[in-house]
């Protein structure tokens, strides 16, 4: 690892054992995940979920999560505080806790019965990659103190510094800046997740401050708990019916769940396992949506909308529209996530457990509302006709006399490519017919299609299915792809590998941007997920200086990049700003935005499901007063240029095979 | 292809709001309210701005609106 012998000397010297917390400085992606803006906040939810299992297990119900001027962090809890004795590896257990891997009190020794903790890792690692941490422990009317440094070396022991009336444990640290490229804490994120875990508890309340800005924060306080969690998710679209809630234990597994549907189209689920969130689901997930296509099929047919000859509906019928919320409470000894992160949840008892808890109550929730359970069976029976009538224009286009149908739709406007590799060739969305025809002229033809797009496209999240069937631009982008469409949409069948928008570097670009990603996000969502939606950067300045032979070019996407062009080219340079695709001859184009060499593309990801459907909903959505606030709070107004896409905190480099 | 290709990962929700908030703060500052100084949209301002240049005054006889160059942005 650090050794520099050549590779020749590979002894028994060579093989070098990292001791203690110097594993984590050395490897801490395997903690943490990475070292950028993702890490970072790692470590804040790392203390504060300790915390919120401390609030779990019963003691406290009040955190609050401080950002300090200098980027350090203050998590203080009002639980029993960590225990301040003398350990019996000969350290005062705090020290222990936080220098020490796999110290936990979480093993199942009693002092917590469920936890999201699991490794007694967390304290010692944020501790390892913390420039100072210090913990005061109020416990037993006693006030303790320790401080580490530089990577989790005590620099006190365990000091005793007067007497206190209060209970709990605060820890604060300072996240190393030789170990994380970026050290700025993000509000909106931090506030994000804390809002999450506050739901998840009732009754627990999460206080966040942030000191660099004069009386920013947020109390997140919520009674109802996931209820609260599901109404925040539709807080912006309209709602069929108020959220229903069931809970119930079985096998020392608690269960909670908390659904509503909304008048949209997509689902959201979202699964936690000890207030942990589930990202790619699990068991627990596996049996709510079994139980729930199970309990929709039964009841269907017992009040006679589905007849006995129908067709049962299908899980993603019923889910049309349904955002919920599965939360379990898994004690020790039973839980087991699949792989290193908790992604996904392992345990099998979850599943009979979440699926007769739900299957039970659930049916319940639909006979005592009659109505409304017949007016959602009625809309799933919709889903499924409009399911099978997609699927059966499907097949109709795939053989026979339609295709030719398909095709003659096609040929006004899409430019193919020649071959016909789906996992090489590249469809380009381009703004207007002007661009089109010089990206037409500049591609490479062997595997890049262009089809140009006209004005504006229809905004996907606010028009009728209807109407967006009918709209002749959303219809020649599902057939040039030709994978279907909504949750007929499958990724393979895709005849490309990646979906490049390509607009005007200007306003109305971005709006059509916006626009197209609603689409693809609304009716082609795993296709963003399987990273082929891509957007292009064209250069913003061309600097240039000569004519003919003797001419230099230089582009520039930034205003750095601009400064650093301009010195390059040097004195008598003739700057041009483009404000639009059209401006730009064949071969610039080519060598600028398309050539795979060098043109600059954004993959658009899906990191948070939640995240993302509030975004697009508030935005795009029917409802005017969210999207006004947002603009409120995000949009700086003022004369200064805006800032520059490339300049996102969020954004991540990755080497990616083309 | 074996060469690799370099992509800049952005979640969804930053490119929309990159995008929707630059949309949005152009049409709101620079397309769709009138000022309230003048009551007149940028766009009127302009059109308004290029006929006084051109000398284009209403005791003018009346001249082709094609012909009023200095009405781009």
């Amino acid at each position: 690892m650090t050794n520099k012998q050549s590779p020749s000397v590979y002894n028994d010297d060579a093989i070098q054992v990292l001791e203690g917390l110097e594993a984590v400085r050395k490897r801490p992606g395997m903690y943490i995940g990475s070292t950028d803006g993702r890490g970072l906040h790692h470590l804040v939810y790392e203390i504060v979920d300790n915390a919120v299992d401390e609030a779990l297990a019963g003691f406290g119900s009040h955190i609050i999560v401080k950002i300090h001027k200098d980027q350090s962090i203050s998590v203080r809890d009002f639980g029993r505080g960590m225990p301040t004795g003398m350990h019996k590896m000969g350290k005062p257990t705090p020290e222990i806790i936080f220098t020490v891997l796999h110290a936990g009190g979480k093993f199942g020794q009693g002092g917590y019965k469920t936890s999201g903790g699991l490794h007694g890792v967390g304290s010692s690692v944020v501790n390892a990659l913390s420039t100072f941490l210090e913990v005061t422990i109020h416990r037993d009317g006693k006030k303790y103190c320790q401080r580490f440094e530089n990577g989790g070396h005590p620099v006190t022991t365990l000091e005793e510094i007067g007497s206190t009336k209060q209970t709990g444990t605060l820890v604060h640290f300072l996240p190393d800046d030789k170990i994380f490229s970026v050290t700025k804490f993000n509000y909106d994120t931090l506030a994000e997740r804390l809002r999450e875990s506050a739901f998840l508890l009732k009754g627990l309340k999460i206080e966040l401050i942030d000191e660099r800005e004069e009386g920013k924060g947020d109390v997140f306080f919520y009674e109802n708990g996931i209820e609260a969690f599901v109404a925040y998710l539709n807080e912006e679209k309209d709602v069929l019916h108020p959220v229903k809630y069931v809970e119930g234990i079985q096998d020392d597994i608690e269960v909670e769940f908390a659904f509503q549907y909304n008048d949209g189209y997509s689902e959201t689920i979202l699964s936690f396992v000890n207030n942990v969130r589930t990202r790619d689901g699990g068991t627990h997930e596996t049996g709510a949506k079994a139980a729930l296509t199970r309990v929709f099929n039964e009841y269907a047919r017992k009040i006679g909308l589905l007849k006995e000859k129908d067709k049962n509906l299908e899980g993603t019928d019923i889910r049309e529209g349904l955002a919920a919320i599965v939360s379990v409470r898994i004690p020790e000894h039973l839980l087991q996530f699949e792989g290193q992160t908790k992604g996904k949840l392992g345990t099998s008892e979850a599943r009979s457990a979440v699926d007769s808890v739900v299957s039970e109550q659930i049916l319940y929730v639909l006979e005592e509302n009659a109505e409304l359970s017949a007016s959602l069976v009625r809309k799933a029976i919709r889903a499924q006709q409009v399911r099978e009538a997609a699927r059966k224009a499907r097949e109709d286009a795939r053989n026979g006399k339609k295709n030719k149908k398909a095709s003659t739709i096609l040929s006004g406007k899409l430019t193919p490519a020649q071959s016909r590799n789906a996992a090489k060739n590249e469809l380009y969305l381009v703004e207007g017919d002007s661009a089109g025809g010089s990206a037409k002229q500049g591609r490479d033809r062997t595997f890049q299609a262009i089809l140009p797009l006209r004005g504006k496209v229809i905004n996907t999240e606010k028009a009728k299915l209807q109407d967006i069937m009918k709209n002749e631009e959303i219809s020649t982008i599902i057939h040039a792809i030709g994978a279907g469409v909504g949750t007929d949409f499958s990724v393979e069948d895709s005849a490309y590998d990646k979906v490049v928008i390509m607009t005007d570097a200007d306003t109305d670009g971005a709006h059509i941007q916006v626009l197209l990603l609603t689409f693809f996000y609304r009716y082609m969502r795993p296709l963003i997920e399987a990273g082929k939606v891509f957007i292009a950067l064209p250069p913003l300045y061309k600097i240039s200086k000569g004519t003919g032979k003797k001419e230099v070019i230089e582009y520039a996407w930034t205003e750095n990049d601009l400064q650093k062009a301009i010195k390059k080219v040097g004195k008598g340079y003739i700057l041009q700003r483009y404000k639009g695709l059209g401006e730009m001859n064949a071969d610039q184009l080519w060598d600028t935005t398309m050539n795979p060499e060098t043109r600059t593309l954004i993959r658009v990801t899906i990191e948070d499901g939640a995240r993302a459907e509030r975004r697009v909903t508030t935005l795009m959505g029917d409802k005017v007063e969210p999207r006004r606030k947002w603009i409120e709070a995000n949009v700086n107004f003022g004369m200064e240029d805006d800032s520059n896409i490339l300049d996102n905190e969020f954004i991540q480099q990755e080497e990616d095979q083309a | 292809m074996s060469s690799t290709e370099k992509f800049q990962d952005l979640p969804l929700e930053e490119v929309m709001g990159d995008r929707f908030g630059r949309y949005s703060k152009y049409i709101i500052q620079d397309r769709a309210l009138p000022d309230a100084r003048d009551g007149l949209k940028p766009v009127q301002r302009r059109i308004l701005y290029a006929m006084f240049s051109e000398g284009n005054t209403h005791d003018k006889p009346f001249r082709k609106s094609a012909n009023s160059r200095e009405c781009n942005w």
